[in-house]
Order: C-alpha cells, then structure tokens, then sequence
C-alpha cells in the first residue's frame, strides 16, 4: 500500500543560497581528513607489525617503538605517526637505535619493516633499517597485499592498525576515556567483527582517529604521505 | 574512384582516427606528472579528455549522426566539455574539486529523490541494490553526510560567464550557443529540421511535421575532430606538454581531402582509372 512521505528530500539540510549544507557541516571547526591518503601512510607500519606477528605482539612492539621514541623526544607531535618522526635529530635516532637494542625488540622491528623501508627510502622511520636485511623478491607484492586490506577501512586489518593507536595513546597517557565510554573496553577488539561489543569499540576507533589528525598529534606539514604515494606511482606507474 | 571505394576509404580513415586519438590520450595520460596527493586534477582533467575521445570514437563511427539536425546534439556536448575544461584550467586545483563535489552532490539529490520515492511506494529503501551502490559509489569519494548539494551550476556561474573568463566567448558565441538550439529542442530547430511547410494552398504555410534521413555529411565528422583537437592544443599549452605522437585530426584532414578529391576527379573523368 503506498503511504506518502510529505517531508522535504534532504530536510535536515541548510538552504544557503543555491546550496543545501549537511547538518554536519554547520558544526565549524572540521576538517575533513582522508584516510586512504593520510591515514594509512602515518600507520602503514603497524599494519606491517601485526601482519607478520599477530595482533597481540605486532601491538606489543610497536608500543615499545613509540614509547622509546617518545622518552627520547618531547615534541607534542605522536610517534606512531610516521610524519612525526621527520623532526627528530641524527643524535635523536641514534639514541632510539640504542634504546630498542637494549629492550631486545630492535631486530624484531627491522625485520618485517625491511621491504617496506627498501622500497621507500625517504620515509621518516628508514633509520631504524638495517642493511644486513635485504629486499625480498617480492617486496612489492607484499606492500601491495598490506594496502589492498588496508583499504577496506572496516575490514580487521584497517581496524587493529586504528585500534593500536588509542591504545598507544592511552599506554602513554595522551587519551583519558570518560568513564562508561565503550573504548574502555578495548582489548574485546580481538574478537572483531564477530561480537557486537567489538563492532561498537572498532566504530569508536575509527570515529576517533579522525579526532587525532590535527597538529596537536602529528606533523601535518610534513612530506610524508606525498612521499609514499608519489613513491607508490613512481615504483609502478599507472599506464594505460 | 568509385562511390564503394570512396565509402571504404572513409571507414578507414575513421578506424585510423579513432586508434590514433586514443594514442593521443594515452601520450597525455602516461607522460603528465601529477603530483598524486593532487590527484583530484589528473582525474577531473584527464577525465575530461577522456569523455572528448570517447564522444568522438563513437561518433566518428555513426555516419548517421553527421547532419545538421543530430549532429549539434554531439557538437554541443563537445563544445560544453571544452568550455568546462578550459575554465578549470585557470585554476585546476580549486576547480577540479568543485567538479567533483558538485557530481557528488548531484548523485546524493538522485538517490534522496529515490529514496523518498521508495518509501512512498511502500518499499524499505535499505534494500534496495542501487542506493546502496550509489552510497558506496558517493563514499568512495566523500561520505554522504559531508556532502552538500548544489541546486545550480557547479562552477556557480552560467557557461557563457564561464567562457569569457576561459578566454573562449568566440567559441561560446559561435559554437556552444548555436548548437545549443538542437540539443535543447528549440523552435529555430525544430521549425527548420522537424516542420516542413505543407505545399497546399489551402492551409496557409502550415508547417506540419516531417522525418527527414539525412544523407552524412563529412563537414560535421570534422567539426567533432576539430573540438578534440582544440583541447588536446588547449592542454598541451596549459601544461607546457610535448605530445610525442602526431595530432590525429590533421592526418584525418588529409586524408578526408585526399578521398574527396580522388572522388570529385574520378567522377569528372569516368575513364580514367581503367585507363591507368
């Protein structure tokens, strides 16, 4: 039976002029961040990690990274950001070298990020390579396989890489959760996609990492993300 | 030259054409650097080019489009997508954006509308498969909820304002205005295209309708070719860009006035080429 919808198509939008304005966008003070071009160059790394040692441990290493990096440099700007790291001094990285050697997790760190570093030499974090580690024969197919599940921004891969930041932030004392907020019960994220629970944390995390794009958490006039994907171009070219 | 032998050298200069004017593209797309955290602008711009191409390869291979009452319809569309390229241009960065969000506005009218129109016939929206890919489709780009809507022209001025600051108004004048009265159906169209006045005395010029099947006429096949290769011309001088194969329309000039004078000889001395 048809039944007629009398309300306006797009009534909850702002006439101005010719232009309908979305609720959203009548708040002030957004800024619209791309996670395809941002996001995901500032933390490939992570995803990097848990790929080669399982959610739990790729979060244990890259926390120690962080944290050291964050003893050793008290720039406001988060490290697990890869642009942050493009601040740091000769002196600095050397002394992250020494410190992740000392913790035992320096090797477990080059190892899986090798390739990656190989393939993008400039990028802020290639002073923790080592050259003894050579680039695989399939270097590429293995970033490639990283960014195809990484683009599936709800997909499992995208959502541990998201979730190991708030983590970070909050291990380091840079996030507070009010208290009630489902983000409290994080670590319920392994179980992701299959409960509720971890449905409800993993759209928090992808609601407040967009919150975290800002020159209070990282470098956002570095030259990071123009590096990666001009680099990704440059390494194979889009022909047609 | 025989009519037969005119007709098959015509379709192949066409098959020609239409390989080389995808070299053409290709020359441009492969060989442009574009920084790709600007990548809006090789989209938008070569996007554009690449709709000129394909309006032009499948034109180039409907002869019955190449007359005065459908051809306009075509002529126009090229002429619309030239302007639109060339007041980008002038500020590709800015422009190019607004060309996408103002597509991606138009898309989210079009599936509000559907929506709505769903509900009222009783239908969940939620289920339907066109709005869901439409949604994922707009996301891609931006999410819905960030993007708003433009009920009028997306570079917010009309096209001949447009034109005047692309520095193109002679081609508006002479080419998009013009061409303007067949696509948009007007008297000065139809009147002389789709009316013919009826030959009885009794009936006062009465123009009554008449369905006319045009004979082609290669002038309209070049006019599209000439449009291409005006905006190939136009990007090579904004980019400073040095196309390393040759301009198709050129070649397709030549040969055009190669076939027509072979044709035009052999019909003025029916003997000579079983004399040769």
């Amino acid at each position: 039976m048809k039944r007629e919808n009398k309300s306006k198509v797009l009534g909850d939008h702002k006439k101005e002029g010719k232009k309908l304005i979305p609720p959203l966008m009548g708040l002030g003070n957004l800024r619209e961040t791309s996670y395809t071009q941002i996001i995901i160059p500032e933390i490939i790394w992570i995803a990097i990690l848990n790929k080669k040692y399982g959610i739990q441990r790729g979060a244990e290493l890259g926390l120690e990274l962080v944290r050291s990096v964050s003893e050793i440099n008290s720039s406001k700007y988060f490290f697990a950001f890869i642009s942050s790291y493009e601040l740091l001094t000769e002196q600095d990285q050397e002394r992250i070298i020494e410190e992740l050697k000392r913790k035992n997790v320096l090797e477990l760190i080059q190892k899986p990020l090798a390739n990656f570093l190989a393939l993008y030499p400039q990028c802020p974090i290639s002073f923790l390579a080592d050259s003894s580690f050579k680039k695989s024969e399939n270097a590429l197919a293995e970033i490639k396989d990283v960014l195809i599940d990484l683009y599936d921004q709800v997909g499992r891969s995208a959502t541990f890489m998201m979730g190991d930041v708030i983590y970070f932030l909050g291990a380091l004392g840079r996030l507070r959760l009010v208290d009630g907020s489902v983000m409290q019960k994080l670590p319920e994220l392994k179980d992701y996609p299959n409960t509720q629970i971890s449905k409800m944390i993993a759209s928090g995390i992808r609601a407040s990492m967009y919150a975290f794009m800002n020159d209070q958490f990282y470098n956002s006039k570095g030259n990071w993300n123009k590096y990666f994907w001009n680099r990704g171009i440059e390494l194979e070219p889009c022909v047609i | 030259m025989e009519n037969e032998q005119a007709r098959l050298d015509i379709t192949s200069a066409i098959s020609i054409y239409i390989d080389n004017i995808y070299l053409e593209l290709k020359d441009r797309w492969n060989n442009w650097d574009v920084d790709l955290t600007r990548k809006e602008i090789k989209e938008v711009v070569c996007g554009i080019l690449s709709r000129q191409v394909a309006i032009l390869t499948n034109y180039s291979s409907s002869p019955n489009l190449w007359n005065g009452d459908m051809a306009p319809i075509i002529l126009r569309s090229l002429a619309d997508n030239y302007i639109n390229l060339a007041w980008i241009l002038r500020n590709p960065e800015e422009r190019s954006r607004k060309f996408i969000l103002h597509g991606l506005g138009q898309a989210k009218l079009t599936l509000e509308h559907r929506k709505k129109q769903l509900e009222n016939d009783g239908f969940d929206p939620k289920n339907d498969p066109i709005i869901d890919a439409t949604e994922k489709w707009i996301n891609t780009h931006r999410y819905t909820f960030w993007t708003e809507v433009n009920l009028g022209s997306w570079s917010e001025m009309n096209t001949r304002k447009m034109a005047e600051e692309a520095g193109c108004i002679d081609f508006y004048n002479h080419v998009y205005q013009p061409f303007s009265t067949a696509s948009h159906n007007m008297w000065n169209h139809i009147s002389r295209y789709n009316l013919t006045y009826s030959e009885n005395p009794l009936h006062m010029f009465l123009l009554k309708p008449i369905v006319v099947r045009f004979d082609p006429e290669l002038e309209y096949l070049e006019l599209g070719a000439k449009y291409l290769s005006k905006m190939f011309k136009l990007f090579d001088t904004t980019f400073n860009f040095k196309p390393k194969v040759e301009p198709s329309f050129e070649h397709l000039r030549n040969e055009l006035n190669r076939i027509e004078a072979e044709f035009r000889d052999g019909k003025d001395n029916p003997g000579k080429d079983q004399n040769n």
